[in-house]
């Protein structure tokens, strides 16, 4: 990614939740468990917004996009037994994966942020599309520590 | 003619009064004052006022009633509804005040009213006369001067070292004169009902536990629960927490007059005497039951009793569910459950226990044999914790270890226990482990105000011995070279706001980890429902969400003929809102049976 633009840099972002949203829906087939095939089909439809959401993305985004949302960042993912695709996962799998899956993504936009130090624009973009991974991140760590740890 | 000596003089004194200040009582500018404990208009304090109409039913004079006011909403807890005094019937004796178990209603000072309506005395206390908290004269300012006694009659239990020596119930229950002596605290204001999921006859059976008359409390409290012994012991007891009493006392104990009552039927024999069933003839519909938990239970009995052919498929050995391979027998002998199962049974609920659906009879033959199917399979599936280590050898699920200490099951267990959970099956998890001699320690994310488990039960294992860390993560399981468990990694956690307004999370402080030996790790952190033994096409047509089925108020299903109840159709999961979701779908599934007839 030597060549990156801030048009190239979005369209990256767009195919990782193209990605994102392929992998769950195809899982959401291979699923039988109902609570995992809700929470499959829900992250699926959350990755097209976020693809949606990117491919309308212009420069004042970098203002309006959550940047005062603060960040919970339970850091349920670090200490977690790390879940791959597969078939008939079950519903706590499903989250896991799922703020795994966030936390990777996070990782690399991050590294990506910290490459392009040198680019104010792609700087900002990289570390914008991080903060929004860590994002939905929480959204998954706190609907895990609702249900599943909703004893706990 | 006499000396008037009385004449000559009192002009002179007369003329002593012109060097005093004149004496005016300024009325109606200034009001005379009246005595301390005067008992003028009444006042209430309107935000904790609970609208429970005790005052309205001890007056005399049929002088109060209870209205619903503008900007006040019933909630649980709180009829939304506030006293409204007739002046012209009022005596002001002040019984009304003496028994608000608020003590939100006074008397005040207050003694002078205007109308141009003569026929006008109705009186609103707390609107009508917003600010007569100042001039307060008349109420009760300690629980000592209250008609009500707010201290309740404690429940002899064994103490605590002496519990973990053995199995033996906890609690031993009231005698007769301490449950009338508890029952006459009552003051059937009724708010209880409405908090009870299944909004049991409360106020009437403690009236008749009152009186001495134990069988017909066991007659009302069958007439919509038919597990009311279990209830009686293990309920988790909603309406004990808006007991009209608790605001200024302790609620009266609700559980354990129940539990009094329906202990007395001590047999199926005279369980069937007090009740006295009413069981119509059969009506030719055929209902199948999946799962005879509390739910279960509940929809067979008051179905048969109403002449439906009931039966209720069980993949355990015993009915009860969660209650029978899930609470411990210190807390729910199995007889007490054995004996109300036997009872459904001797009315002609029919049980076919070992019977797994999609095992011993598929899920198709059972839809085409019944009229109407419902399933309350409850929670059973426990969730992993998700660590590395899981898999080592001493690392154990709480329900299963329950199950098999109820099943009575040769369990192992080590010295030294940790339980992960704060929830009751961590609780139990750990009060049983204590009764094998075990040291045992409970390792929980958030506070203790956090624990969903009831409080009673984290009392009752501090009680025992059992030592509570919380704020503590586990991080990893860790293990010998055989494999065996040796120690727990845990990391302690801050407390962190959502955001939302929800209850604080937990998050880990990096860096702050600890290691502690073990021989068990007993995993509690939440179950599940196991939907496997319904087909995919059936599946299909029901909605799920967050893994409940959802169902309306009747517990029917997007399906007609099916109905659901308990832990995979509520999210209170507890034994009485399985018993009302029994309930509601015994409604629903006559509604059906009603419409096919129509057909």
């Amino acid at each position: 990614m030597d060549n990156v633009t801030v048009e190239s840099a979005i369209q990256f972002a767009v195919d990782q939740e193209i990605q994102a949203a392929d992998l769950y829906a195809s899982l959401l087939e291979k699923s039988k468990d109902p609570k995992a095939q809700e929470i499959f089909a829900e992250l699926r439809d959350m990755e097209i917004v976020h693809k949606e959401n990117l491919e309308s993305f212009d420069n004042n985004d970098f203002k309006k996009r959550h940047s005062d949302q603060p960040l919970l960042n339970l850091k349920l993912t670090d200490y977690l037994v790390e879940v791959k695709p597969g078939e008939n996962l079950s519903f706590q799998q499903t989250l896991i994966l799922a703020a795994q899956r966030e936390q990777k993504t996070y990782a690399l936009y991050a590294e990506l942020a910290d490459k392009f130090q040198f680019d104010e624009i792609l700087l900002k973009l990289f570390t914008l599309l991080a903060r929004e991974e860590l994002l939905h991140k929480d959204q998954i760590e706190s609907l895990y520590d609702d249900t599943v740890l909703s004893q706990n | 003619m006499a000396f008037n000596l009385k004449g000559i003089l009192a002009p002179f004194t007369a003329l002593k009064q012109l060097g005093k200040p004149p004496h005016t009582v300024e009325y109606p500018m200034v009001k005379k004052p009246t005595a301390e404990r005067y008992r003028g208009f009444h006042y209430n304090e309107l935000e904790e006022c609970i609208g429970c109409g005790t005052c309205g039913t001890i007056c005399q004079n049929g002088a109060i009633d209870m209205i619903s006011l503008d900007g006040i909403e019933g909630k649980t807890g709180d009829s939304g509804l506030r006293p409204r005094v007739d002046n012209g019937r009022c005596c002001w004796c002040g019984l009304c005040v003496d028994v608000c178990p608020t003590g939100s209603l006074s008397l005040t000072q207050d003694y002078l009213y205007v109308t141009d309506d003569a026929d006008s005395f109705l009186w609103i206390p707390g609107v009508d006369n917003p600010k007569g908290g100042e001039i307060k004269s008349f109420y009760p300012e300690t629980n000592a001067e209250s008609l009500l006694d707010y201290a309740r009659i404690p429940m002899p239990e064994l103490e605590g070292m002496e519990r973990v020596k053995s199995f033996a119930e906890v609690v031993l229950g009231y005698t007769q004169d301490e449950a009338q002596a508890e029952a006459e605290r009552c003051i059937s204001c009724g708010l209880c009902v409405e908090a009870c999921p299944e909004h049991m006859h409360i106020p009437e059976y403690i009236n008749a536990i009152s009186r001495g008359e134990a069988d017909m409390a066991v007659k009302i409290i069958y007439d919509n629960n038919p597990l009311g012994e279990l209830c009686g012991k293990v309920c988790t007891r909603r309406c004990e927490d808006v007991c009209s009493i608790a605001v200024r006392g302790e609620p009266i104990a609700i559980r354990w007059l129940k539990r009094y009552a329906t202990e007395q039927a001590a047999n199926i024999d005279i369980i069937r005497e007090m009740v006295d069933p009413q069981i119509l003839p059969p009506n030719g519909h055929k209902v199948g039951i999946i799962g005879a938990g509390p739910s279960g239970l509940t929809a067979g009995y008051y179905l048969a009793l109403k002449g439906y052919d009931v039966t209720i498929y069980e993949a355990k050995e015993h009915g009860g569910g969660m209650t029978m391979y899930g609470i411990p027998k210190y807390r729910l002998p199995m007889e007490s459950l054995q004996k109300q199962i036997g009872y459904m049974e001797s009315i002609g609920v029919k049980i076919r226990f070992n019977t797994k659906i999609g095992v011993d009879i598929s899920f198709e033959e059972l839809q085409k044999e019944h009229g109407a199917l419902f399933i309350g399979i409850g929670f059973e599936v426990p969730y992993t914790i998700g660590i590395e280590g899981e898999h080592f050898e001493g690392s154990i699920q709480a329900v299963n270890f329950l199950r098999d200490v109820n099943a009575e099951k040769p369990v192992e267990i080590g010295k030294n226990v940790v339980v992960i959970g704060g929830g009751n099956v961590a609780i139990d998890g750990a009060r049983i482990a204590r009764r094998f001699g075990s040291d045992v320690t409970i390792l929980y994310r958030r506070r203790v105000e956090d624990m969903p488990a009831d409080w009673e039960e984290i009392e009752g294992a501090e009680e025992e011995g059992v030592h509570i860390l919380t704020q503590a993560i586990p991080l990893g399981i860790l293990a010998d070279d055989t494999g065996k468990v040796t120690s727990i990694k845990y990391g302690m956690a801050e407390m962190v706001d959502d955001g939302k307004g929800g209850r604080p999370r937990p998050r880990l402080i990096e860096g702050d980890e600890h290691i502690m030996p073990v021989d068990n790790i007993i995993g509690a952190i939440g179950q599940e429902a196991d939907y496997s033994f319904i087909p995919d096409a059936i599946k299909e047509q029901i909605e799920f969400s967050r893994g409940r089925m959802v169902t309306g108020d009747l517990k029917e299903t997007k399906l007609p003929w099916l109905f659901a109840g308990g832990d995979i159709a509520n999210n209170t999961a507890d034994a009485i809102s399985a018993i009302a979701d029994g309930y509601k779908a015994v409604k629903g599934i006559e509604k059906l049976f009603a419409q096919k007839g129509q057909e």
